[in-house]
């Protein structure tokens, strides 16, 4: 299981609901790194996180998780990963010390003194019920728990959603210096563009079930710019070369993905940096082209 | 299944805690009862209503066992509302596991029930000093056998009920055999009595059958059951 290069590896993921299509999803997680996951609500971003927990069931495509089949090798998967969702997951009528000696016989690998650090590190009470914990207070403990069994995937869903940005900052930091260590990998889905920005290595964008970007988040920021002009200007820019144009009465802003070829082919206008939130807005907007 | 068999040993304290005050409770009226009618001021009570009342403290806490039957759909009730059954998902456990759990806190609990039940007959019968016959005996195993059966159906079906309906539905039989049971204690000479007599000893002849037969049944609708729960277990959410 050491040899394998990427933590997850998804290919032409599909998954069918009622008036819903995860479309032929594909994208891989390297080892070592930190993947964020990015899209609107509705997107797909659970559905395809509980495909690669085998949660639902898929209509096609495959998935690896560390070399292995996520159906046919599930358990062995299943020592080695922690997910963490946005509700805690444990009941209210127990307490850390309870997840303690629950968790000890679940996972093999589990360190109970490791996790009891992280109670002390975390400032969470062992004796105290989940029921009295804050919601901040809760996620901490479901990911003082996800830390604790030595897994070498963490996968998050909108972990960090609805948490206070002093909360949030803390728990980016432990995921960061769980990365320090180079057979640990994250894949983590946030709508908070921000988090993401600041912490991953790279990054996969969908949109209704479809794949728009994946790659290394320095690469997709490199690659992308914004183009502010008047509209007479976006109106003579070639539609290949933009994904949408924002319009407004002061001008356009246009999102172009080859930064490079745009500089030079439109040398006349002012081109400027983005930010993953402004790349997710206009490419939410790329069928339309043109939006206010 | 360690883990998991520690978690509703956590969740359910309540629960058991519960059961052994009204078992110790049912208990501790019995005797008071059976030292008034010894010393206290219902001592002219006739041999054949302490004979009654002996029986109604006897079986009372034999209705301990089948209420055990609903922290077993309880449990799972617990995991539905917090969660964690997604999470589970996510944990190297396997449905037989998770389901094996379920059923062996579910018999630890049926048969610590029972034995409270059965120490209880003995206290009843010490006290009220009555003999606690072999008649008596098979009727509490029928009652743990029914309340087995009644573990064994809804754990499957509860898969595709919702916890309220199975409640409605386990409520409803429980009405239904104590309004039977308190009918007996209080019926008089007549038709009704005629018509309850011909039941009684048309469903003695089918307990009868299904306690000497219980030995073919009980592993069979064990098998079963549990096979349907793993089945129900593994089907992954919508």
């Amino acid at each position: 299981m050491s040899n394998f290069e990427n933590a997850i590896e998804v290919r032409d993921l599909t998954v069918k609901y009622d008036g819903f299509t995860l479309d032929h999803v594909s994208f891989d997680v390297a080892k070592g790194s930190i993947m964020g996951f990015i899209g609107q609500n509705g997107a797909g971003k659970t559905t395809t996180i509980k495909a690669i927990l085998n949660i639902i069931k898929r209509n096609e495509g495959t998935i690896k998780m560390f070399g292995l089949d996520n159906i046919r090798d599930e358990m062995a998967i299943k020592e080695q990963i922690s997910a963490v969702f946005d509700e805690l997951p444990y009941h209210d009528q127990l307490s850390a010390k309870n997840l303690n000696i629950i968790m000890k016989h679940i996972y093999r690998d589990w360190d109970g003194a490791v996790f009891k650090e992280y109670l002390e590190r975390m400032s969470l009470p062992e004796r105290k019920k989940i029921a009295d914990f804050s919601r901040g207070m809760k996620m901490k403990l479901q990911i003082a728990v996800a830390l604790s069994h030595n897994a070498k995937l963490l996968i998050m869903d909108e972990a960090t959603s609805g948490l206070d940005p002093v909360v949030r900052n803390e728990c980016l930091d432990m995921f960061m210096e769980y990365l320090q260590n180079e057979e640990h990998s994250i894949l983590m889905s946030s709508h908070i563009t921000s988090d993401l920005e600041k912490v991953c290595d790279s990054v996969t964008f969908i949109h209704k079930g479809k794949l728009l970007v994946t790659g290394y988040k320095d690469e997709i920021l490199e690659n992308h710019g914004v183009i502010k002009c008047k509209k007479s200007e976006y109106k003579d820019m070639d539609p290949g070369d933009y994904i949408s144009a924002r319009l407004s009465d002061f001008g356009a802003s246009v999102m172009v993905k080859d930064r490079a070829l745009c500089n030079s082919k439109y040398s006349g206008l002012a081109m400027d940096g983005t930010t993953l939130e402004e790349i997710m807005l206009y490419y939410v907007n790329a069928g339309k082209k043109e939006w206010s | 299944m360690k883990g998991l068999i520690y978690k509703e040993l956590f969740l359910g304290k309540k629960t058991y805690l519960g059961l052994l005050a009204v078992a110790l409770g049912l208990a501790i009226l019995g005797i008071l009862v059976s030292l008034g009618i010894r010393y206290g001021n219902i001592q002219d009570m006739a041999a054949d209503e302490v004979t009654r009342m002996f029986y109604i403290f006897v079986y009372a806490t034999y209705g301990i066992i089948l209420f055990t039957v609903v922290e077993g759909f309880f449990a799972i009730e617990r995991d539905k509302v917090a969660g964690w059954r997604r999470l589970e998902y996510t944990m190297p456990i396997t449905a037989k596991k998770q389901i094996g759990a379920w059923y062996l806190t579910s018999g630890i609990l049926l048969v610590v029930s029972f034995l409270l039940g059965l120490i209880n007959g003995g206290v009843m019968a010490l006290m009220f000093r009555r003999t606690l016959t072999a008649t008596m005996f098979k009727n509490m195993v029928i009652i743990l056998l029914l309340a087995m059966v009644l573990f064994l159906v809804g754990m499957p079906q509860y898969q595709g009920f919702s916890f309220r309906a199975v409640t409605y539905i386990y409520t409803a039989i429980m009405m239904v055999v104590g309004m039977i049971f308190s009918i007996s204690l209080n019926m008089e000479e007549g038709i009704l009595w005629e018509i309850y007599n011909y039941v009684w000893k048309n469903a003695g002849r089918f307990f009868d059958g299904f306690l000497y037969l219980s030995p073919l049944i009980m592993p069979a609708l064990f098998a079963v059951s549990f096979f349907l729960s793993v089945k129900a277990y593994q089907r992954r959410e919508k």
